[in-house]
């Protein structure tokens, strides 16, 4: 990454449109208050501003600000729990899917049965499969989302790919899920 | 990113093509040099075809309920953006009363804005040089090369900054948070007659160093700052006492709190100290309690103690702390705790 115009040659407010919807989409799956969401884009947003002048050596410009986004959401979500006074102040956010069953077209049924299945995954392998299919991420940016190697993110993708594998190729057992 | 070789799926499975990660860069982002590569290679062999059809639809379906915000929310949330950013660089409106005058009132207003162009200029001049910033992750070590041909070590969760061009004139200056290794090459000032060294500045949180060609590790974390002296000699000024000047000695570590403002000075072996450059930190006699601070910012995790008491536990002679497993691991041995790993919190307990 060489400079601020060159990181974004569009302009800033396309910049932060773009960013606002992802990070609107990635943060909805950690928490539904909105406006701790938006708070939380608004403090990301602010930061990359003050630091448009300096030169920043990284990799990858998204991995970096979906990693800031991402530490940002979290200690806002913690922050909030903990003037609530709830009990599990300090687990990780969970990475949640809603099972909202639309229509039952045939077109939409395999993509429910994937829905269903999603959900036996754990928060982590949930939110690897939703960067590297829905934000089209490499396995090192994710790597550096989630702070965590590469390697071990390979592991994590190949751990919840083959759980995911096993549940869907037993049709019976999905149905025992629609039926509930 | 690897490339496309046939060869190597011919023993593939539908699970082997559904982890392969070229198949899945073609079902995130195809193009037409992979739709070759994919069907050059099911024509070569058919009896894949079912395999990588599968994991196609399979990789196909694995889609998230998307969440979209009102485009008009994004509008307001944009101005309220660029009006905090105005906010964060104030421009002072100037009063403006409906009285006359005197004369010298306006001569001062003429002067004051001479010299605020002349500043204006001054800092102009000033910004056009870049400044660049390295920063690292949790778990992360960088290198990096200065300008000078001087070179930093930079520990995780730390971050080093500097003019993209130094100049002969100029001292040369570094910007430091969280910990790094410096080792500083020798300059001789070119305007100075003489053998005179060429000043070599770095700015921690409270404190400037001065040094003289020199190797040395400044460690800054939460809110106290370790310097420790490998070889030469650097002089060490306070902000908060700019007149006294703390020359360090070669093995010389000193301890500075910001909070307190005390400083202590202590001797060490630096090459042990300094020894997470290549990922072994050496502790000596450590407690539980330090182990887990230096892992806590090193590695990002939240580490919990079940009760004080543990922290106290102290591991007997050196030990050497490579990767966060192993701290882990000796932790669970030598001091025979349980250790329970969720997500980025890890528990530790007395067995």
């Amino acid at each position: 990454m060489k400079n601020f115009e060159e990181r974004y040659s569009g302009d800033y407010e396309s910049l932060y449109t773009g960013y606002f919807k992802k990070f609107f989409n990635y943060g909805r799956k950690f928490t539904e208050d909105n406006s701790l969401i938006e708070d939380s884009i608004q403090e990301v947003f602010l930061d990359i501003w003050n630091k448009q002048n300096t030169h920043i050596v990284i990799d990858s410009p998204t991995a970096y600000y979906f990693a800031a986004f991402r530490y940002t959401l979290f200690k806002n979500i913690k922050l909030q729990r903990r003037m609530g006074g709830l009990g599990q102040r300090d687990d990780e956010p969970v990475f949640s899917i809603e099972q909202r069953i639309i229509s039952s077209e045939i077109s939409e049924e395999r993509r429910q049965k994937v829905q269903l299945a999603l959900t036996i995954l754990t928060s982590r392998q949930r939110e690897v499969i939703f960067l590297r299919f829905f934000e089209g991420m490499s396995y090192e940016q994710i790597a550096g989302v989630l702070g965590i190697t590469t390697k071990a993110t390979y592991k994590i993708m190949y751990r919840s790919l083959s759980r995911l594998k096993e549940v869907l190729i037993i049709p019976i057992f999905i149905m025992f899920f629609f039926l509930d | 990113m690897e490339n496309f070789s046939e060869n190597s799926y011919a023993g593939f499975s539908e699970i082997d093509f559904i982890n392969d990660p070229i198949l899945q860069e073609w079902i995130i982002r195809p193009d037409e040099k992979s739709d070759q590569n994919w069907s050059s290679f099911l024509k070569a062999h058919p009896e894949k075809r079912q395999d990588v059809e599968n994991a196609v639809r399979f990789l196909r379906a694995l889609q998230f309920e998307p969440h979209e915000p009102d485009i008009k929310r994004i509008k307001e949330c944009y101005d309220e953006h660029m009006s905090q950013v105005k906010a964060s660089k104030p421009t002072k409106p100037i009063k403006m009363r409906n009285t006359r005058r005197p004369m010298y009132l306006y001569a001062a207003a003429l002067l004051a804005a001479v010299v605020l162009f002349a500043s204006l200029l001054y800092t102009f001049d000033r910004n056009s040089t870049a400044q660049i910033a390295v920063l690292t992750n949790y778990g992360e070590i960088k290198q990096v090369s200065l300008p000078d041909g001087s070179s930093v070590v930079l520990n995780a969760h730390s971050q080093v900054k500097y003019s993209a061009t130094w100049n002969d004139e100029e001292t040369r200056e570094v910007w430091l948070t969280g910990e790094a290794f410096f080792n500083v090459k020798h300059l001789t000032d070119t305007r100075k007659t003489g053998s005179s060294q060429k000043k070599f500045l770095v700015h921690g949180e409270g404190f400037t160093i001065e040094v003289v060609g020199t190797s040395f590790d400044i460690r800054q974390r939460r809110g106290k700052t370790e310097v420790v002296l490998q070889t030469g000699k650097i002089i060490l000024v306070r902000q908060q006492n700019p007149g006294q000047k703390i020359e360090m000695e070669p093995g010389d570590m000193l301890t500075y709190d910001i909070k307190d403002a005390t400083i202590i000075r202590a001797r060490t072996r630096p090459e042990e100290y300094s020894g997470w450059k290549e990922k072994k930190l050496f502790l000596n006699n450590p407690t539980l309690k330090e182990i887990v601070v230096y892992l806590e910012d090193n590695y990002g995790k939240n580490i919990v103690l079940e009760s004080p008491e543990i922290g106290n536990k102290r591991i007997e002679g050196p030990i050497q702390l490579n990767n966060l497993d192993d701290a882990l691991f000796i932790i669970s041995t030598v001091l025979n705790t349980d250790i329970e790993r969720k997500d980025s919190v890890i528990l530790i307990r007395a067995k």
